[in-house]
């Protein structure tokens, strides 16, 4: 089948095909709805300071797959022009305090995309990992990621980051999964954890 | 002044964001989360209309992809509490109405997620490589080799699957 002959035939079932034109009224009421809100984003709340503080930016080398899903205070983000690579927003889970014990079985369910990597560059935010066993997911040369302030309380054992230092990072829709399941290598009970979930 | 100016550009490009978000919406999400989903966007592009591209559908799609996810991460959420709850009281499993292609959607049910949302992007949204590039956040190079793969593995899902019929009906057609 053509290129052309499979794009067709995915039209056909386009589940909007039947969905009526916007009345106008509507469009006008929703239009007016928008622009009603202030231009500017309006400062965090408290409870989204934490969530911000843990934000992290994960950059896939050669990985497309997993999208800029920025799940900051609910405000979705943007898409980075080409050319600006491969950029996921992501969020590194709730804090520490609220997590259970981990479970092999919950993150067998929950991650599609686990890898090891080792730091290979530190560069202001960005933390360059050289992937080196992927667990879950397409193949990665190199995993980047963006770290608020260098490091993140929601990582396992993570201190700054140092070059050559071994990491484990399970990743769900474009966000790290903090909460006991990425963090050091070397961090008690983590490796065993992702050997019995995948 | 510079108000005015916003309005007057956020109501030029608007009619054709609604329009376009709200049929990507339509295709992918019940009509709550699909209304929810276009205010967000919206928003989104109010707030950031300094950085719309000429042409901001794809922008705007890239957004609402993201709003989707959003949702979806909530409902996951809720999945898990329900499971607790399936456990105690089990649903009856519910058969699913065939649409109008089964063995499309066979074969696309057959893809990774992302194969498959690709190819929707696509076919429904009328995408090429450079829209699709901006809407996954991706070089233009990576959207033309990820689309040319999905494409080529559709086929293949789809060969398999007439494989498989044309076994079943040759076997059935050698029964005594």
């Amino acid at each position: 089948m053509t290129d052309d002959g499979l794009r067709e035939r995915i039209k056909l079932v386009d589940p909007s095909a039947s969905l009526p034109l916007l009345a106008a009224d509507q469009a006008s009421r929703l239009m007016e709805e928008t622009m009603s809100t202030p231009a500017a984003s309006t400062p965090p709340t408290g409870s989204r300071r934490v969530l911000l503080a843990a934000a992290l930016v994960l950059a896939v080398a050669g990985v497309g797959w997993l999208f800029a899903g920025n799940i900051l205070a609910g405000q979705p983000d943007v898409p980075r022009t080409p050319g600006a690579g491969p950029v996921v927003r992501l969020t590194a889970g709730t804090a520490s305090a609220k997590c259970r014990a981990p479970e092999a079985a919950t993150l067998a369910a929950s991650a599609d995309f686990a890898f090891a990597g080792t730091v290979k560059a530190v560069s202001g935010q960005d933390v360059t990992f050289t992937v080196t066993r992927v667990y879950r997911g397409a193949a990665a040369s190199e995993v980047q990621v963006e770290l608020d302030d260098g490091r993140s309380e929601s990582l396992v054992g993570s201190g700054p980051a140092r070059v050559g230092l071994g990491y484990l990072i399970s990743a769900a829709d474009g966000a790290v999964i903090g909460c006991g399941y990425s963090g050091e290598a070397d961090s008690q009970g983590l490796r065993q954890l992702f050997e019995a979930a995948f | 002044m510079e108000t005015d100016e916003r309005r007057e550009r956020f109501e030029a490009i608007a009619p054709a964001v609604i329009e376009g978000v709200r049929r990507y919406l339509a295709r992918r999400t019940d009509p709550a989360t699909a209304e929810d989903a276009l205010a967000e966007t919206l928003l989104v592009c109010w707030r950031r209309l300094d950085d719309l591209p000429d042409e901001p559908l794809p922008w705007a799609y890239g957004v609402a992809r993201n709003c989707l996810a959003n949702a979806r991460r909530g409902d996951r959420r809720r999945a898990r509490l329900a499971a607790r709850v399936a456990v105690i009281d089990p649903p009856r499993p519910v058969s699913l109405p065939e649409g109008p292609d089964p063995d499309l959607a066979e074969a696309m049910a057959r893809l990774r997620v992302q194969d498959a949302d690709l190819l929707r992007l696509w076919a429904w949204e009328d995408l090429g490589p450079a829209e699709l590039a901006l809407v996954l956040g991706v070089s233009v190079n990576a959207a033309s080799i990820r689309l040319h793969r999905a494409r080529n593995r559709l086929r293949e899902a789809l060969r398999k699957l007439d494989v498989h019929a044309g076994h079943e009906q040759s076997t059935e057609g050698s029964r005594w």
